[in-house]
């Protein structure tokens, strides 16, 4: 198996195998490349410019997890099926990270093109906003309400049946 | 003070650097005082060792008693946190000796770890540090990008304990109040340590120790940092830290495929950029389809018009009101039900009591025997009375005053 470095926007070298390097589809281009034009025997060195030090080191955590190999060799169908309740408890862990964190993740993954942890993250967004009212979100985000009166009489109109329920249940 | 020995503790722990910021190694020696390197009380120190792979043992780093109050600023030692084990288990072991004032260096190294550092004029003295409540003033760290402000916006943190408790307040001119309250038994722990023990003199302190600091700066930065950072961005006029809306559209919409309607409706009305997103067809075709089916060609609904997000709402509600409707007409018994039971039969003016038309009239006089219950006399007892008619018969008395 081959190692691949990786560099960081800030010059801060990462080694890993290239099996979990390939998970993302960017870099298994990028050294596919590699590979053509400088032979089989050079290092390869990917840089990276659009992804930070810690991000990196987030994601290459993702990737080694999910390109070990299962210790458990006593059958094939039981190391998939344990090994994958492993993994989903272990992503849900993997996920407890602050919000900026999760923000600077799903860039990296979406630049790295690794399509498992973009779903994971965006996800991990979504739980963020699920059930939260309208106030509750510009809260949470920080957002400005920047509609004009008549647009949000408009728009609260529209959705009056998702909303009305809602405070119907804040009353309970 | 020296460095490897008095602060990391710690002889052998392989290739290391030291940082303030995390990211530009100090220079010097690592080996050698802390005056040396130009660190004073108040500075948070990171022990950076460069890979990426797990650390046998993490470091351990701890602080002489001496340094960490005597000049400093309020409530702030000079914390060392470990970024190798960070992944990890993140341990950290502090100089105080109590658990509120060590959660209180955490509070202060996690303003300090996204980005705000204290401002000069603040440090007022240790006077502050003893007492309950203290105050600090932090502004933004000045990017290198960025030309500096003239107006340095700032916000102030106030601590404050409450016997086992740390609660902080975080105040900015614009954004308001916002506070977290935070258990001192839920974060840190002491441990005799086992290097005091040796030595009589020092077994008197146990040693405190962090642990679960991942969740704890996952807690702060969601409720105090995150909005101060907005609100300081927003007044000095940089560009605000990542959130949500700058996200590429892309990325955007991706999440918002995971969330149901009536969370995407309600988002819709949060703001004017949301609900440009909220309200896109590709992710309320999905929804539309999954709750109502395709749509016929006769709702004129096209993708990319804009128009499943009002449809499904139309549809909602109208189904909602069915259903409502549904329910009233099951729960109130005035309004008749039309289903199946004992319907009103009108016995016909020329045949004899017991016969009601219908096919009776032309069924022999054997088979209406079993209607002989109802005292209308009109044959007895009949010789084919089966177990279907008997049923029958039975649900009828009801009835058999009218009749």
């Amino acid at each position: 198996m081959r190692t691949v470095i990786l560099r960081s926007s800030d010059g801060a070298d990462h080694i890993v195998s290239s099996e979990a390097a390939s998970l993302s589809r960017t870099v298994q281009s990028l050294l596919e490349e590699l590979e053509a034009k400088e032979g089989e025997e050079s290092p390869l060195i990917v840089p990276l410019p659009n992804v930070c030090d810690c991000t990196l080191r987030k994601v290459l955590q993702y990737c080694i997890q999910h390109t070990e190999p299962g210790t458990n060799l006593t059958g094939r169908i039981h190391v998939s099926e344990t090994r994958r309740r492993d993994l989903e408890v272990w992503d849900r862990n993997y996920m407890l990270v602050s919000t900026d964190e999760l923000y600077h993740l799903v860039m990296a993954a979406h630049y790295l093109n690794v399509p498992g942890l973009l779903e994971l993250c965006c996800e991990g967004i979504a739980n963020l906003i699920r059930g939260k009212s309208p106030q509750h979100v510009r809260q949470h985000f920080g957002l400005v309400n920047n509609f004009e009166k008549a647009e949000e009489e408009d728009i609260r109109r529209t959705n009056l049946w998702a909303l009305v329920d809602e405070k119907e249940l804040a009353k309970k | 003070m020296h460095v490897q020995q008095d602060v990391l503790k710690a002889e052998s722990i392989g290739e290391y650097r030291l940082s303030l910021n995390k990211r530009d190694e100090l220079l010097g020696d690592p080996g050698s005082f802390l005056k040396d390197l130009g660190l004073c009380s108040g500075d948070l120190l990171w022990v950076m060792s460069d890979s990426t792979k797990a650390v046998p043992t993490p470091p351990q780093a701890s602080l002489p008693a001496g340094l960490s109050t005597s000049d400093a600023s309020p409530g702030v030692g000079v914390s060392v946190m470990d970024t190798a084990a960070e992944a990890q288990v993140p341990r950290m072991v502090f100089s105080t000796s109590s658990s509120v004032e060590a959660l209180r260096l955490l509070v202060h190294a996690a303003l300090l770890d996204s980005g705000l550092e204290p401002l000069e004029t603040a440090r007022n003295g240790g006077a502050a540090a003893a007492s309950d409540v203290s105050e600090l003033q932090y502004v933004l760290r000045a990017s290198p990008g960025h030309e500096t402000a003239a107006h340095r916006a700032a916000c102030s943190i106030k601590y404050v304990n409450f016997s086992t408790n740390l609660v902080v307040w975080g105040t900015t001119a614009s954004k308001g109040t916002c506070h977290i309250s935070i258990a001192a038994a839920d974060y840190i722990y002491s441990q005799l340590d086992s290097r005091d023990q040796s030595l009589p003199e020092s077994v008197s302190q146990p040693t405190l120790y962090a642990k679960d600091i991942s969740n704890l700066h996952m807690r702060l930065k969601d409720c105090l940092i995150h909005p101060i950072l907005i609100a300081l961005c927003a007044e000095e006029g940089r560009s605000p830290p990542p959130s949500f809306l700058l996200l590429p559209t892309e990325i955007k919409l991706l999440c918002l495929r995971h969330l149901q309607a009536r969370d995407l409706a309600a988002l819709a009305c949060v703001s004017r950029d949301m609900r440009c997103v909220a309200c896109s067809d590709t992710v309320w075709e999905p929804l539309f389809v999954a709750e109502f089916g395709a749509p016929s060609p006769a709702d004129g609904l096209r993708p990319g018009t804009g128009a499943f997000m009002p449809a499904f709402g139309a549809r909602w509600a109208e189904r909602e009101r069915r259903r409502r409707q549904r329910r009233r007409m099951l729960q109130d018994p005035r309004l008749p039900y039309p289903g199946s039971g004992p319907h009103l039969v009108v016995p016909h003016p020329y045949y004899p009591s017991g016969i009601v038309g219908g096919d009776y009239d032309r069924l022999p006089q054997p088979f209406l025997g079993f209607s002989g219950s109802r005292g209308s006399g009109s044959g007895g007892s009949g010789l084919f009375r089966g177990p279907g008619f008997g049923f029958s018969a039975s649900r009828r008395p009801r009835w058999s005053g009218l009749s």
